[in-house]
C-alpha cells in the first residue's frame, strides 16, 4: 500500500489504454464497473485538456448483484447497443478495478459477442493492476495496430511521407509541439501522412505501410514502431527535436533516413532566425551563469530540455527526474553525455522534495504537482502532464523544434526578469 | 412535437410516473453518470476546516480524485487539499492491508495537525472484504483525534447520495451528548456555513427570534459541530441528510424539517408554512413580502421568456416544481430529465400534471437518450445541475444554462435565481454558438 499525500497517484495502464483509445474517432470505449470511474475518467480528461468525449466513452453501470451474480449481462446489452446505435469501428471494453478483481472474463465475453456486432471488439481486462500509464499506451496502441493494420504491404508516393507515432490527447503541449514539428517537415519537403493515436482513424492505422518512414517520437511507442517494422518493413527514427542543436541533429538524422539532401540552407535560415542566444537577451545587471535546473518530465521532454539547459543556454541540469524507467537501458548515459549524474526514476514525494531542497535550483521544469511542491523554486515552467492548471489549446507555444528553443529561451529571460532574487544568489 | 418523441427510447409521461411512483431504469449504458460516492467525499471534505481524509482506493480512483480536486481548488470553492490517498495495490488485494493502514493511519494522526480524521473507503476494499470498520475502531482508542468512517461503495447506489447521508451520518460520533437544549435554536443541515447567514431563510429565522446554532457540512466549525446536539430544531435543506437527522432525533430528541428546495411561490410558501408549523409560530407574514418579490421577477421574466420552451434535468431537487415556476412563467417544458422521486416529487408531479399532461419524463442517469431528445425537440433553452453540453446545445440552436452551485439560495431567492439564469446568456456563449454556425457551414463537426 502507498501513501500519497500532496502528489499525484500513478495513472495505471488503466488510463493509459482509456485515453488512447478514446482518441480514436471511430471508437468507442465501454468501461465495464461502476459508472463513478467512468464519471470521473471523463471528468479528468476533460481537466486535462479541455475536451469533450461525449459519445466516445460509457460505462455499463454495474450493480451490486453483477457482482455478487458475476454477471455478463450488463456489459453484452451495452456493447450490443454501442454498436447498434453508432456503427463505430471499434469497441474497446476495458475492466474497471471492481471488475477486474471479481474476475469477470472480459476477454471471453468479447469473444462471445464478436459475432453479433460489426465493431471490432478489443478487450482489456487488467483494470489498472497490469502496469504503468505508458505502458497502458502501449498496449492500447499495439492492439489497434494489430487490429487495424490488413494490408501490410508497403506502397509509397512520389514525395517523401512519414507518419508521426507518439501524441496521445494528453501528452504536454502537443498542439504546439506538433505544429512545431509539420512545420518543420513542410519546411524539408516532407509529407505527413498518418498521426498515431492522437485522432488516428482506423482507417489512418490502415495506411500507416503507405508512408517511407515512421517517426517515433516517444520512447513507449517503439515496440508499435518495432512490430511495423517487423511486418511491413517500414523503418523508424525515434526523437524528438528540441533545441537548436537537437533540431539540427534530428534533421541530419531525418535527411539520411529519407534518402533526401541535407536542407543546409533551410537550417541555415532557421537558426538565424530563432536562435536567440542568453548573452544578448541577458543585461549585465542579470548575472545568470549560477542558474541550474531540476527537470522532471518523461523521458523525451526531459532528454529535450536537458540539451537546451546545457548545450544552448551553457547552463546546469543539477538532476533529472522520470516518472518511468526509458525502454531503453542506456538512458543514463543519454543525460551523462550532458554532465547530468543524477537521474531518478519514479521518486516519492519525499525524495523530490529532499532534492529541491539539496539542489536548491533555480528552475524547475514538471507537471502542476511537481510545480506546486517546489513552489520555493523562483522559476518553474510546466513541461509534463497533468497540468489542469494549465491550459495549452493554442499550437503556437512550442517547445519543441527551432521555435520551441526560441519560445523557451524568452520564457526563460522574462520570468528570471519577474523573479530578481534569482540573480542575487 | 410530443408525438416525434414519445418513440425516443427510455421516456415516459408523467402520468405514467404517477402511476408507477417510479423513475423508472436508465435502458441504455450510462455518460456521464451523477457521480459517485467516493469523489463527491474527495470535494466536499476539502471544505470542512481543520479536517483530514484518508482516502483507500485503487490508484484509478484516487488519480482521479486528486485531479477533479486540483480543479475544485482553482474554482470559487473555498478549499483546501487535505486527502491523503491509500493505494489499494494488488498485495493488498491478496494479503489484506488492516495492519498497513492501521499502521499508516496512526502515523498520520502522530504527524497531523487536523482536528478530526476522515477514513473513506470505495467500491474495492468493500468489495474484496477488508474491515476498515474495525481498524477504525481499534484506531479510536489510540488516538486523540476524532475518527469518522465513510463508506462509498458506488455499486450498490448509482449516484453519491448514499455516500453523502453517509458522510453527514458520521458526524454522528463528533456531537456531544447535550445537558439540555438552547430554546429556539436551530441546525442548519446541507448548506455551506460560510453562505448560509447571507440566505433568505437566515434572516426569516432570525427575524422570527431564532438563533443559528450551528450549519454544516461545508466549511463547518468543528467545534460549532460538537455542540450540534444542543438546539432545539434541525432544518435539512438537502435530503440527504434525512438519516443523519433521523439518528439526532433518536439520540438528541431533535425534531427535525425538511425545508426541501422549492422553486414555485406556492410549494415555496407552503415550505415556510410548514416550517412554521414545525417551529411553533407563523412565518408567513414576514415572507409576505419576499413572496411579491418573486411574484414581481415572475410578471418581468414574462417579457422574454413567454412562450419558450425548455428541457430541465436534475438529479436531486424539486424538479417538477420547478417546472411548475417555469410555467408560471408562460413557458412550456415538453420534457424533464429525473432520477429521484420522493413523496414531495410524486406531488409536484402531480401538481405539475394539472397543468400539462403532456409532459415527458427521463430518467437522466445516462444522458444518451436525454441528447438525442433535445436534438429532437430543439428547446429554446435546457438546463441542468450538472455540466450541459455547451458545444452540443449550441450545435442544436439551445441555449444551455447551468444551475451553480454556489452561492446556494434558499426560499422565494431561489425561484427568484432560476429566472435569473434563463434570463441572461453567459458572457462568451455568442462566440460559442457562432463557432458551431461556422464549424456546420465548414463541415468541420
Amino acid at each position: 500500500m502507498k501513501v500519497i499525500a500532496e502528489g499525484l497517484p500513478e495513472a495505471t495502464d488503466y488510463f493509459g489504454i482509456v485515453r488512447t483509445l478514446i482518441d480514436i474517432p471511430d471508437c468507442i470505449v465501454v468501461e465495464h464497473g461502476a459508472p463513478g470511474t467512468m464519471t470521473y475518467t471523463q471528468l479528468s480528461y476533460n481537466t486535462i485538456n479541455r475536451e469533450r468525449i461525449h459519445g466516445r466513452i460509457f460505462s455499463s453501470g454495474v450493480d451490486e448483484t453483477d457482482i455478487v451474480m458475476g454477471s455478463d449481462s450488463r456489459l453484452i446489452r451495452t456493447i450490443l447497443w454501442i454498436d447498434e446505435k453508432y456503427h463505430p469501428s471499434a469497441i474497446a471494453v476495458v475492466a474497471s478495478a471492481i471488475t477486474a478483481v471479481i474476475g469477470l472474463d472480459v476477454v471471453g465475453i468479447c469473444h462471445k459477442v464478436q459475432s453479433q456486432v460489426s465493431a471490432r471488439l478489443i478487450p482489456f481486462p487488467s483494470g489498472g493492476f497490469s502496469g504503468t500509464y505508458f505502458s497502458g499506451i502501449e498496449s492500447g496502441s499495439r492492439a489497434l495496430v494489430d487490429t487495424f493494420l490488413v494490408d501490410r504491404k508497403v506502397s509509397r508516393s512520389d514525395s517523401p511521407t512519414v507518419n508521426i507515432l507518439g501524441p496521445t490527447g494528453d501528452v504536454f503541449n502537443r498542439a504546439s509541439d506538433y505544429e512545431e514539428i509539420r512545420r518543420i517537415l513542410g519546411l524539408l519537403g516532407v509529407q505527413v501522412n498518418t498521426v498515431f493515436p492522437r485522432g488516428c482513424s482506423t482507417s489512418g492505422i490502415a495506411s500507416i505501410p503507405s508512408a517511407d518512414l515512421n517517426l517515433v517520437t516517444r520512447d513507449l511507442m517503439l515496440p508499435v514502431a518495432t512490430y511495423i517494422r517487423d511486418i511491413c518493413g517500414q523503418e523508424y527514427l525515434y526523437g524528438l527535436p528540441m533545441g537548436i542543436r537537437g533540431t539540427i541533429q534530428w534533421i541530419r538524422d531525418l535527411s539520411a533516413h529519407l534518402d533526401i539532401p541535407y536542407p543546409e540552407m533551410m537550417v541555415a535560415r532557421e537558426v538565424a532566425s530563432w536562435a536567440y542566444a542568453l548573452p544578448e537577451l541577458f543585461g549585465r545587471v542579470h548575472p545568470y551563469e549560477q542558474f541550474s535546473a531540476v527537470i522532471a518530465a518523461p523521458f523525451e521532454y526531459a532528454y529535450g530540455l536537458s540539451r537546451i539547459v546545457t548545450e544552448d543556454w551553457g547552463l546546469q541540469v543539477s538532476s533529472v527526474l522520470l516518472p518511468e524507467k526509458p525502454r531503453s537501458s542506456s538512458y543514463s548515459d543519454a543525460f551523462a553525455t550532458f554532465g547530468i549524474s543524477r537521474v531518478e526514476v519514479d521518486l516519492s514525494d519525499n525524495r523530490y522534495r529532499d532534492i529541491l531542497r539539496t539542489e536548491k535550483p533555480t528552475l524547475l521544469f514538471g507537471n502542476t504537482y511537481h510545480l506546486k511542491m517546489g513552489k520555493q523554486v523562483p522559476i518553474r515552467i510546466h513541461a509534463a502532464s497533468p497540468t489542469p492548471d494549465l491550459i495549452t489549446l493554442f499550437d503556437g507555444t512550442p517547445y519543441a523544434g527551432f521555435r520551441g528553443y526560441a519560445y523557451l529561451t524568452q520564457r526563460l529571460v522574462n520570468e528570471a526578469i519577474a523573479h530578481p532574487e534569482v540573480f542575487r544568489t | 412535437m410530443n408525438s416525434a418523441i414519445k418513440d425516443l427510447q427510455g421516456t415516459s409521461s408523467l402520468c405514467e410516473i404517477l402511476e408507477t411512483r417510479s423513475a423508472g431504469e436508465s435502458s441504455v449504458p450510462i455518460f456521464p453518470g451523477l457521480g459517485c460516492g467516493f469523489f463527491s467525499i474527495s470535494h466536499n471534505i476539502p471544505a470542512i476546516r481543520g479536517a483530514c481524509a484518508v482516502m483507500i482506493a485503487p490508484a484509478l480512483c484516487a488519480y482521479n480524485a486528486r485531479l477533479a480536486l486540483s480543479r475544485w481548488e482553482q474554482s470559487s470553492r473555498d478549499i483546501e487539499n487535505n486527502l491523503i490517498f491509500f493505494l489499494y495495490e494488488e498485495d493488498d488485494l491478496i494479503h489484506g492491508a488492516g495492519e498497513s493502514i492501521r499502521q499508516a493511519l496512526i502515523d498520520i494522526c502522530q504527524r497531523g495537525t487536523f482536528k478530526v480524521l476522515f477514513v473513506v473507503t470505495s467500491c474495492l476494499p468493500e468489495i474484496v472484504g477488508e474491515d476498515v470498520e474495525a481498524v477504525v475502531r481499534q484506531l479510536r482508542d489510540l488516538v486523540s483525534v476524532p475518527v469518522l468512517l465513510i463508506k462509498t461503495e458506488n455499486f450498490t447506489d448509482m449516484t453519491a447520495r448514499l455516500s453523502q447521508a453517509n458522510a453527514l451520518l458520521s458526524f454522528l460520533d463528533l456531537m456531544e451528548h447535550p445537558r439540555e437544549h438552547i430554546q429556539k435554536s436551530v441546525n442548519i443541515i446541507g448548506s455551506s456555513a460560510r453562505d448560509f447567514p447571507s440566505s433568505e431563510l437566515s434572516s426569516v429565522l432570525q427575524e422570527a427570534g431564532y438563533s443559528i446554532n450551528t450549519v454544516f457540512p461545508s466549511g463547518c466549525d468543528l467545534d460549532r459541530l460538537k455542540k450540534a446536539s444542543r438546539a432545539e430544531y434541525n432544518v435539512l435543506l438537502t435530503r440527504n441528510a434525512t438519516l443523519l437527522a433521523e439518528k439526532m432525533q433518536a439520540e438528541f430528541c431533535i425534531p427535525f424539517y425538511l425545508f426541501d428546495a422549492a422553486y414555485s411561490p406556492q410549494a415555496i410558501s407552503d415550505n415556510y408554512a410548514g416550517l412554521g408549523t414545525f417551529l411553533g409560530c407563523d412565518l408567513l407574514p414576514s415572507v409576505a413580502a419576499r413572496k411579491d418579490g418573486l411574484t414581481d421577477a415572475i410578471q418581468s421574466a414574462r417579457d422574454h421568456l413567454e412562450g419558450s420552451s425548455i428541457i430541465i434535468s436534475l438529479s436531486n431537487s424539486r424538479v417538477f416544481d420547478m417546472a411548475t415556476l417555469l410555467y408560471d412563467v408562460g413557458m412550456y417544458v415538453p420534457l424533464i430529465g429525473f432520477n429521484q422521486l420522493t413523496t414531495t416529487d410524486l406531488s409536484d408531479a402531480s401538481r405539475l400534471s394539472c397543468r400539462d399532461s403532456e409532459i415527458l419524463t427521463i430518467n437522466n442517469l445516462s444522458i444518451s437518450p436525454l441528447d438525442e431528445c433535445i436534438a429532437t425537440i430543439r428547446p429554446n433553452y435546457y438546463l441542468s445541475f450538472g455540466n450541459p453540453d455547451a458545444i452540443f446545445c449550441a450545435r442544436n440552436g439551445v441555449r444551455a444554462r447551468r444551475l451553480v452551485s454556489r452561492p446556494h439560495p434558499n426560499g422565494f431567492d431561489a425561484g427568484r435565481r432560476i429566472l435569473e439564469i434563463l434570463s441572461k446568456d453567459k458572457p462568451g456563449l455568442s462566440t460559442l454558438v457562432l463557432r458551431e454556425q461556422m464549424r456546420e457551414k465548414a463541415g468541420i463537426l
